[in-house]
């Protein structure tokens, strides 16, 4: 027993034990390190592959405004360093995720859900400090660490028994950065440093924890289960009890206190429609009509926006939606005569309401607005039976 | 010494994943009959009839059951008993427009068919699944009562799909009720 203890303790000598404990990139003198160098490199193959996907969502404007809120948060310095940049994803649920590298991914979920600048700036800081204080080289040397502390626990006490394999925890690495987060260490540093970088910024601080009660309240009154750390609970709540500690710590003396709100709607609102109609598709009818609502307080008067809102209506069927529905595809019309999936909507609905002579005339219009529409064949039997 | 082996054959044969299907296949279960084509494989470890011939990834053909108040997979829109065969393709064509781990779906065709002498709907659509391959669909499906009938075929757009979109329809229209309420 003596003997196996003292073999262990060789092994554990000669193997050694990487250093968890990195200075953050923004120190002058830090540069990366070998392994570290290693993780870019593999990140950008995945952000390659993330990039060739399809899954980017591709408005230059919402980019351009996103990148430029990123880089009020970090200087040029620290840029030279981590070439920081920030790709939005379609994608209807509440996360985003950082690369060690810089590039940090948002869902249209999320930034939808947002209410102005401060708060998205609050969660590129987040995801931004992960990347600075290099959380996910300290998490893959603490992963090494402990695999190479058990390999060699497993070979030494193999003749006691086994104690598992541990060799998938290294291949799940990239999960464990992207959808369960860092450790909550880390994550409450990320809090911290993405707070002071807020403030730093000119940012309101007071919004810093609102996104988070936003997110919050959803994944409750919605019984969101996301396998994602921005749409869990207990995650969530985390950041609310973080940033509120830290608010109330700070001495927050006179300052800007930017919230940009009418800035972040007009660069973004294309998000929130597209997003909606995303929502609308997954039958979350609630989070896609809050979506379509945020868009039209921004755009008042487009077709599309009131041709979602009608097919909400028509497609959750509650009571008094059928009337709704009626009435936003009219609008759309109004506002858009040539827009042919509202004659549709309005003909579907006049079809079940029995309403012939009103259902044709609408289902023809469609029809000659979109000769080629995917539907045409039903619309075709519909006119058939309506004759 | 026979009775054992015997019996071990039949172990055997019972557990294997996958068995050489072909002609008249009924589940009495699920109240369906079809013909399968000769040649193909039937699966045995999922809960639906689903058959293939080279192998799950270049084509699969799926015949299941639904009940109309079963969640669906990717969107929390129900089918309703009451839906007529285009809210059911809405529904439908939103759910597997909705799964996270593909991309670039398309809905090529969606148009009324009959199935069993019932209304249904018939999907043709496209997508990038994770690995970045174009896969094709034909998804056919009606309600009969409180069911929901589907049958899906699926393989990757280049070659594939075309070889065996016959059998598929093939296997479609052959589809009957056992027993007819």
């Amino acid at each position: 027993m003596r003997s196996t203890f003292l073999i262990l303790v060789v092994i554990l000598g000669v193997v050694g034990c990487a250093t968890t404990n990195l200075h953050p990139l923004t120190e002058r003198s830090v540069e990366l390190e070998a392994d570290e160098a290693r993780i870019w490199t593999r990140c950008q193959e995945q952000e390659q592959l993330l990039d060739r996907s399809g899954l980017l969502y591709e408005d230059s404007e919402t980019r351009e405004y996103v990148n430029t809120v990123a880089a009020k948060l970090e200087p040029a310095e620290v840029y030279a360093k981590i070439p920081f940049r920030v790709e939005v994803i379609k994608d209807p649920r509440l996360n985003a995720f950082a690369f060690p590298n810089g590039v940090i991914y948002v869902h249209t979920g999320i930034l939808s859900r947002m209410d102005n600048e401060a708060q998205l700036a609050t969660l590129l800081a987040h995801e931004m400090t992960h990347c600075t204080h290099r959380h996910a080289v300290k998490q893959f040397r603490d992963l090494q660490n402990k695999t190479a502390f058990l390999a060699t626990v497993q070979v030494t006490t193999a003749p006691l028994g086994g104690i598992g394999d541990l060799a998938t925890l290294l291949g799940t690495f990239g999960t464990l950065a992207a959808v369960t987060g860092y450790s909550r260490e880390h994550e409450t540093e990320a809090d911290e440093q993405g707070f002071r970088r807020v403030v730093e910024a000119g940012y309101d601080p007071q919004e810093t924890p609102k996104l988070f009660q936003h997110l919050k309240r959803e994944v409750e009154e919605e019984k969101i289960k996301e396998p994602f750390f921005f749409g869990t609970h207990p995650r969530l709540q985390e950041r609310i009890e973080n940033y509120e500690r830290l608010l109330a710590r700070e001495q927050l003396g006179p300052m800007a206190k930017t919230k940009n709100a009418e800035q972040f709607t007009q660069k973004v609102h294309r998000v929130f429609l597209d997003n909606a109609s995303l929502d609308l598709k997954r039958g979350r009818f609630n989070q896609a009509q809050s979506g379509i609502e945020k868009y039209l307080a921004v755009r008042g008067e487009e077709a599309r926006p009131y041709f979602l809102l009608g097919e909400l209506c028509r497609q959750r069927a509650g009571q008094g939606d059928a009337e709704k529905a009626i009435g936003c595809y009219r609008k759309s019309i109004e506002l858009d005569p040539s827009y042919a999936e509202a004659y549709r909507g309005l003909g579907f609905l006049y079809l079940k309401q029995k309403e012939k002579g009103l259902a044709k005339a609408r289902f023809e219009r469609y029809l000659a607005l979109a000769p080629q529409a995917a539907d045409r064949l039903y619309i075709e039997q519909y006119m058939k039976e309506l004759q | 010494m026979k009775k054992w082996l015997v019996l071990l054959t039949l172990l055997a044969v019972g557990c294997a994943p996958w068995v050489r299907v072909g002609g008249v296949y009924q589940d009495t279960e699920r109240n369906f009959s079809v013909d399968l084509p000769p040649g193909w494989m039937k699966s045995n470890m999922d809960k639906s009839l689903l058959i293939t011939r080279d192998g799950m990834l270049l084509q699969t053909i799926v015949i299941e059951r639904l009940k109309t108040t079963d969640e669906l997979l990717y969107t929390k829109k129900k089918l309703e008993p009451s839906m007529v065969p285009q809210e059911a393709a809405e529904v439908i064509g939103d759910n597997i427009g909705s799964n996270p781990s593909i991309t670039d779906f398309t809905l090529l065709e969606n148009a009324p068919t009959t199935i069993a002498n019932r209304p249904g709907f018939k999907l043709l659509y496209q997508y990038k699944n994770k690995d970045g391959l174009q896969v094709k669909g034909m998804y056919c499906g009606f309600l009969s009562g409180d069911w929901f009938y589907a049958l899906r075929y699926t393989a990757p757009a280049r070659y594939y799909f075309d070889k065996d979109v016959g059998t598929f329809e093939k296997v479609l229209s052959s589809f009957t009720f056992i027993k007819t309420a």
